[in-house]
């Protein structure tokens, strides 16, 4: 009885020490790093401010109060391919919501792919967690249930009057899928950035001018024409 | 080797005996609300969890006049202005409902107030009151119920503050009719549904600021109530940001048909009133709303006197009886 009582404290030890073996640790640590996406909104280079106006190439003179969108099934794509699967939400007004982290990318990145919006499995009704986000996105089920995708409000002007515009783009036939290519050096960076031109949501394929339409939920010619548009909006280079 | 073996047998014992120490303690019982799967998620911070003994504490406090005694508000309560029976407010003013606070980071009109319920309740205690902690340090119960919370003998306004704070986040609303039709448990009238859908489309556009679960987006709009702001304690009279001009806080429409009347200065006496400037009545200016500027409907809704009359029985259904007469 006595020895086994002695043994107990080395034995301990002797487990505790075997833990600590680093060997296997120590070659992922050489090939793979966190890093995170971050994007910057811009308009045609330009920093994104609140109640400043901006010329689209339709020549509307429009200022941007709101940008809330999604991106999801979001893919890194790289010697290992590393889908992320995941669904996040942006603020372009809130800091905090627009850089990513991710926990580990192994060798350098050529392309990201994500889902501005939420495929038609994501795009339930209460599907996604019930942040006071998501919440606040929410699609009505009269209209379709689901969530917005993408929030882009603000105020443009005509003539003498100022007027309000509401982007909102939602239901299952408008999701879209993006592949933007980037130039991120492994070695020496951490941070990838992705430049989001506002602008463009205005400018290609379609000419978007604000007097055609001015709030487009719901109208689903306005909303396909709108978010086609978003074919160059976001790059890794401004 | 004796010695050794003892050392390791006494570490054992002295942390077996901490935690029956850490036990005898723990005085409070911990209390959850179980809320709706449409409902969002609520924070509370680990500081301050809510505990049964915690809410009735605040409970007891909120209901206290003993709160501003010898301050600039003497003889009031937090209940002398936010009254039950009326969702917690009071009838014939203006003042914002104590409802579903727990989602609230900015506090009246303009949102002149912002950060956590703990904070604000601390404002409440200091500033607004001015709370003498020394009347509740003589008081004959109130020493051993903050014991029982707090586990000191010395009465603090941070103590105060993190009572009230536990009740107001436990001032949930979610069991009126529209909720129980969401969960199937009741059915709408049809004229109460027509009025629903008008809130959830395009033909209404309720729900944009107005969104679901909690009836607000806990944001600023200028919704066209006037053309020009000059001296309306308004949002940009707190942010002298030219973009909130003649914005106020969404209020929550939830038990709204029970505190008459509305807006931020009461000038519309009943929900037809309301409904009907929105019709109708909405005023142009530079920081309008975006939602408020539809092709077609740059200045109200345009709906029918029966779609009026549905949109007044929906918001009908956001009473909930449970809230007003259940502590």
């Amino acid at each position: 009885m006595k020895s086994v009582f002695w043994l107990l404290p080395f034995v301990g030890i002797a487990l505790a020490c075997k833990k600590d073996e680093p060997l296997q640790e120590s070659s992922d640590q050489q090939t793979s790093k966190a890093i995170y996406i971050q994007f910057v909104h811009h308009v045609d280079g330009s920093v994104l401010k609140a109640n400043t106006y901006y010329t689209n190439s339709a020549g509307n003179l429009y200022s941007i109060n709101r940008l809330e969108y999604y991106i999801s099934e979001l893919t890194i794509n790289n010697d290992t391919n590393e889908k992320l699967a995941e669904l996040f939400y942006l603020n372009a007004f809130d800091s905090s919501s627009t850089t990513i982290f991710i926990n580990s990318i192994s060798t350098t990145i050529s392309s990201i792919d994500f889902t501005l919006g939420l495929d038609s499995v994501l795009n339930q009704s209460n599907n996604l967690p019930n942040t006071i986000e998501n919440v606040n996105m929410i699609w009505p089920d009269q209209m379709g249930g689901g969530y917005h995708f993408i929030k882009l409000e603000g105020h443009y002007k005509q003539d003498n009057s100022v007027l309000g515009y509401a982007m909102h783009v939602g239901t299952n036939s408008f999701h879209y899928q993006l592949s933007v290519p980037v130039y991120f050096d492994f070695a020496s960076s951490d941070t990838l950035q992705i430049f989001v031109n506002i602008n463009n949501w205005f400018n290609n394929p379609n000419t978007y001018n604000l007097n055609d339409a001015s709030y487009i939920m719901g109208n689903e010619f306005y909303m396909r024409k709108f978010i086609e548009n978003s074919i160059d909006v976001f790059s890794s280079q401004q | 080797m004796k010695i050794y073996f003892c050392l390791t047998w006494t570490l054992l014992l002295f942390s077996c005996t901490k935690e029956k120490e850490e036990t005898y303690l723990y005085r409070t019982t911990p209390y959850s609300i179980e809320l709706p799967f449409y409902f969002p998620q609520m924070d509370i911070p680990k500081s301050n969890p809510l505990t049964v003994e915690g809410i009735k504490l605040g409970n007891q406090l909120y209901n206290d006049p003993l709160l501003s005694k010898d301050g600039p508000m003497e003889g009031l309560s937090c209940s002398s202005c936010h009254v039950r029976k009326y969702g917690y407010t009071s009838p014939g003013t203006t003042i914002l409902s104590h409802v579903n606070l727990a989602w609230n980071n900015y506090f009246l009109w303009n949102g002149k107030i912002e950060g956590t319920l703990e904070k604000v309740a601390l404002f409440e205690v200091e500033d607004f009151f001015g709370t003498n902690t020394a009347l509740l340090q003589k008081d004959i119960y109130y020493p051993s119920l903050f014991y029982q919370v707090f586990e000191s003998n010395i009465i603090t306004s941070k103590q105060i503050a993190y009572a009230l704070a536990q009740y107001l986040r436990s001032l949930t609303s979610f069991n009126s009719k529209y909720d129980q039709f969401i969960l199937g448990k009741a059915q709408l009238t049809e004229h109460e549904e027509n009025g629903l859908n008008l809130f959830f489309s395009e033909k209404g556009d309720c729900f944009h600021c107005h969104t679901m679960a909690l009836l607000t987006d806990g944001s600023f709009h200028n919704i066209g109530l006037d053309s020009e702001f000059n001296g309306t304690n308004d949002r940009f009279s707190i942010t002298m940001d030219s973009n909130d001009i003649g914005k106020y806080k969404t209020p929550s429409l939830r038990n709204t048909a029970l505190h008459p009347p509305y807006m931020h200065d009461g000038r519309f006496n009943t929900l037809e009133d309301v409904i009907r400037f929105y019709n109708s009545g909405v005023k142009k200016s530079n920081t309008l709303d975006p939602i408020m500027t539809k092709e077609g409907k740059e200045f109200g809704l345009r709906l029918s006197e029966q779609e009026i009359l549905d949109l007044v029985a929906f918001l009908h259904t956001l009473t909930d009886s449970t809230f007003i007469s259940d502590n």
